[in-house]
């Protein structure tokens, strides 16, 4: 499991959050930073799909080391 | 919403990409350019299908969709889905046929990055490299798409439209408002526009909210002042203003991939969905229809993923229930891939393994082996192995992966499975089983095993009730058409009986590349019956084939390789040369060597029959080496190997064809061809006695022979003999009999390689019944001018194509090429390059030639139109 954290442009509702479920989304200034443990690359690029699905906009990725 | 500059860069080079993230507007932009620019008719449009990973699926839908404008349809060829299709065969006919594109003609392929079949992708590459300058492309993704570009962007023909361009601006953006009937103040608009940052999606989304709103600068205040995404917030604002009807449509039918009224209605369990759905439409709330008549719908992508996030949150209990409902409908519409989805999607493994073994054929049949492939890894592990029918599927995709290990594995779950099948599908999965077990078996190459399949299949698929009526029956004929592939190399005395079985029943299902694939093979299986049927089997098959675009597929060899022979022997070795060509063409060396060896077979035949002996007997060597590497014992092999002394023969060589039948084996020696060649080494040795002693049991019938032009050459050498014994009466029966038995097929060249003028003549004189076939011979024996007047130096007539063969039946006439265009509902250009190109092929420079040289090889009536 690998930590990472990954910023997307504006606040996620309730309904934009469902599509996360295994990571949690926090509110940081006008952005939301998406954090939690993905097993491997096919999980992180399932989430990157799932960001360009729903029409997000991507700023930042990051591996951060495990708490 | 005209945007003129974005449309104006969408037509500016001969390669478009636009590349944006989903609702940036790529797809209306599209629409709008093609109906404004007035492009319907030149415009050919295709959407990627949720993840493609099969090219032969990707281009047929590229084909079907440049067939519908008005340039394709008098270019592009009619290529039907069969198994196995080549994606760069496609491509390659698609540049051949669109070679001669005199005007402009549009490629506009939306969400391609949908594409996930790297070698369709390349395929597109290559198409789009080797295109003509009047095919223009338009190619919409999400993502950059890595297609060789670079190369277009330097030589200066790339033109690109991303999501900048794509904003609106503050003007394009009132305006899309005001077309919704949104009329806002100044700063209402700047606010809004602001916080869209002029994106599609929430510019259109807003105008859905603002649509008769009671407070349109609140609605701007409040928005602008959350830091809410803007689509999560637009459209939660969406829905709040629709009725409860229409949201409850809008989140349940968000599961399909395309809705309809009924569809809408099941799901919703009320009514008036077709409305409703219309009126979305009408809207223009992210909704497309799929069809002319407003049927069918999509859903913008981005709408509905957001839909069914918000599906899965707030009634997430009955998700599962509308995946079963959704299931059971398309099943009933015969739509099994969106069946066994949403069946999986609900976790009903059993209905979902149904319907699959069901439709299993069917889509085999269709070329949809990706597919197949996906829907099996849809299901968990366990339901594989647990499932006869499933393990049987997922063997018969191992095999085709060429994992024959594990394809036999699979099988033995299958079969371990296969006695706790209910009562009621037992019959049809003991078929599917048996069929799957008969592939394996034939990729093993085990002849024995094969044997023991293929009885096994028998025993089953012979059973009547073994298949339900219906979707059964696919499966039955596929069994039918397999068992009889596997059974036509070894001579039976009943023929091809699977076979025709099989291909009535795919003609009578319309299953038309079963009954294709099963007609060219039965072509090759009836040629010891009767030529006749033989040849009459392989028109039908290439007639087929070129009806579905199927012409480079490999069973059209077997067609094309049956009517060479045919030819060659009723005497007209020019014309076999054409299909003995193209059956050299589709049979590659690759192929199995029973297949090759069938090949080469022919091409010695058809040397033979005009008088290349060296040609010939290097052929039947090449047969002869590949009759070594089979194991099973082979139809054409004592024909082969007689045909090797035969040539010898011929050549002079008497020695070495007298060792080519000394060395044969016991069984071989008995065989009558091997009489038949053993009476003409004879016969070169002017020994008519030993000759006659060859022939008695071919003649008497206790040596087989393949077909029966071994038995009219039997009858030929006795004649001969019997008249060089100074037995004219039993020379004269001899013959008569010969004739007879060459009489219903035309057999011609036992004749030609055996010339006896004299006895001939005799027997014209004497009586009538032959006189047509005599005079047939007499003219191609050597001293007499041949028939036809061209053949001999002149090239082979290469075979015509369908549209070709369709201009030719017109020269006769004396229409003018714009008249013939006319009647074909063609330019006058396509009529003129179908000219050219017949022209080149017949070996002619005008009409009146080419009108003769057609009617000198029945291209033309009257033998062309036999029926």
């Amino acid at each position: 499991m690998r930590q990472y954290e990954i910023w997307v442009r504006g606040h996620l509702g309730e309904m934009m959050r469902s599509a996360f479920p295994t990571l949690r989304a926090q509110p940081r200034g006008d952005d939301t930073v998406l954090t939690g443990a993905l097993p491997d690359q096919a999980a992180l690029h399932g989430v990157l799909a799932e960001i360009e699905a729903l029409g997000l906009e991507l700023l930042e990725l990051r591996r951060v080391p495990p708490r | 919403m005209s945007r003129p500059e974005l449309r104006e860069r969408l037509g500016s080079a001969r390669v478009t990409v636009l590349s944006a993230l989903p609702g940036s507007g790529k797809t209306v932009l599209l629409r709008s350019w093609i109906a404004e620019a007035d492009l319907a008719d030149r415009a050919a449009s295709v959407t990627v299908s949720h993840d493609e990973q099969d090219p032969q699926q990707f281009w047929l839908a590229v084909l079907d969709a440049l067939r519908q404008t008005v340039p394709g349809s008098a270019l592009v060829g009619q290529l039907t889905a069969a198994p196995d299709l080549d994606g760069w065969a496609i491509v390659e006919r698609l540049l051949k046929d669109l070679a001669p594109l005199d005007e402009p003609l549009w490629l506009v392929v939306d969400d391609l990055h949908e594409l996930g079949s790297d070698q369709a992708r390349r395929q597109l590459e290559l198409l789009l490299m080797r295109a003509p300058d009047e095919l223009r492309f338009v190619l919409a993704s999400r993502r950059d798409v890595r297609l060789g570009l670079h190369r277009l962007r330097l030589e200066g023909e790339l033109a690109e439209i991303r999501a900048d361009d794509l904003r609106f601006s503050l003007t394009e953006a009132r305006e899309l408002l005001s077309t919704a009937g949104v009329e806002l103040a100044e700063p209402t608009l700047a606010l809004l526009y602001e916080r869209t940052e002029g994106w599609a999606a929430g510019l259109r989304l807003a105008a859905l909210s603002l649509a008769g709103h009671p407070d349109p600068e609140r609605f701007a205040a409040e928005f602008s002042g959350t830091e809410r995404t803007v689509s999560e917030y637009l459209l939660a604002e969406v829905l709040e203003r629709q009725s409860e009807q229409v949201r409850r449509l809008l989140l349940r039918t968000s599961l399909l991939e395309q809705v309809n009224g009924e569809l809408a209605d099941l799901l919703t369990g009320g009514s008036g969905g077709e409305r409703v759905l219309h009126d979305l439409e009408d809207a223009n709330a992210f909704i497309v229809p799929m069809d002319a008549e407003r049927s069918w719908f999509r859903y913008h992508r981005l709408f509905v993923d957001l839909l069914r996030l918000q599906l899965r949150r707030t009634a997430s209990s009955e998700v599962t229930e509308l995946h079963e409902r959704a299931a059971t409908w398309f099943a009933r519409q015969g739509l099994p891939v969106e069946a066994v989805r949403h069946a999986q999607a609900a976790q009903d493994w059993g209905l979902a393994a149904r319907l699959l073994a069901d439709h299993w054929p069917g889509l085999y049949l269709d070329g949809q082996a990706t597919i197949v492939h996906a829907l099996l890894a849809g299901f968990p592990a366990e339901a594989r192995a647990a499932d006869a029918e499933l393990a049987a599927l997922t063997a018969a995709d191992e095999l085709a992966r060429g994992s024959l290990a594990a394809a036999e594995r699979s099988l033995g779950l299958a079969e371990s499975a296969s006695a706790s099948v209910p009562g009621e599908r037992r019959g049809q999965a003991l078929v599917l089983l048996a069929v799957i077990r008969l592939l394996v078996a034939r990729q093993r190459g085990n002849p024995s095993a094969v044997a023991e399949e293929a009885r096994r299949l028998q025993a089953v698929a012979e059973t009547p009730d073994a298949v339900r009526p219906g979707l059964g029956q696919e499966l039955r004929a596929l069994a039918l058409v397999s068992l009889g592939i596997t059974e036509f190399w070894a001579t039976r005395p009943e023929g091809p009986q699977h076979l025709d079985q099989g291909v009535a029943l795919a003609r009578r299902i319309g299953r038309p590349y079963l009954e294709f694939s099963g007609l060219a093979y039965q072509a090759i299986g009836t040629m010891p019956w009767s030529l006749t049927r033989a040849a009459e089997r392989g028109r039908l098959a290439i007639e087929l084939a070129q009806r579905h675009g199927w012409t480079e597929e490999m069973p059209i060899g077997y067609a094309c390789a049956a009517r060479a022979a045919v030819l060659a022997l009723q005497g007209c070795p020019e014309e076999a040369e054409g299909w003995a060509q193209r059956a050299e063409r589709s049979i590659k060396a690759d192929a199995e060597p029973a297949a090759e060896l069938a090949v080469r077979y022919i091409r010695g035949l058809v040397e033979l029959s005009r008088g290349r002996f060296a040609d010939a007997l290097a052929a039947f060597r090449a047969a002869e080496r590949l009759a070594g590497r089979l194991v099973a014992p082979h139809l054409l092999v004592p024909s082969t190997r007689a045909h090797l002394s035969y040539s010898l023969v011929r050549l002079g060589d008497t020695e070495r064809a007298e060792q080519v039948l000394a060395g044969l084996s016991e069984h071989d020696r008995d065989r009558g061809e091997t009489g038949v060649a053993a009476a003409v080494l004879w016969l070169a040795r002017d020994d008519p006695r030993a000759a006659t002693v060859a022939l008695t049991p071919v003649l008497d019938g206790s040596a087989p022979v393949v077909r029966r032009s071994w038995l009219v050459e039997a009858f030929v050498l006795e004649a001969i003999a019997r008249d060089a014994l100074s037995d004219p009466g039993a020379a004269e029966r001899a013959m008569q009999r010969a004739l007879e038995l060459a009489e219903p097929d035309n057999i011609l060249t036992p004749f030609v390689l055996n010339p006896a003028p004299g006895l001939l003549g005799r027997q014209a004189r004497g009586r009538t019944a032959h006189a047509a076939l005599i005079a047939g011979i007499l003219d191609l024996l050597p001293g007499n001018s041949p028939v036809p007047p061209s053949a001999g130096p002149r090239p082979p007539v290469e075979p015509l194509s369908d549209s070709e063969v369709r201009v030719l039946r017109y020269l006769p006439t004396y229409l003018s090429a714009p008249e013939i265009a006319a009647e074909l509902s063609v330019s006058t250009s396509t009529v003129k390059t179908h000219l050219r190109n017949l022209y080149g092929k017949l070996g002619v420079h005008s009409r009146a030639e080419a009108v003769g040289r057609a009617r000198a090889v029945s291209l033309l009536a009257p033998s062309a139109q036999r029926r």
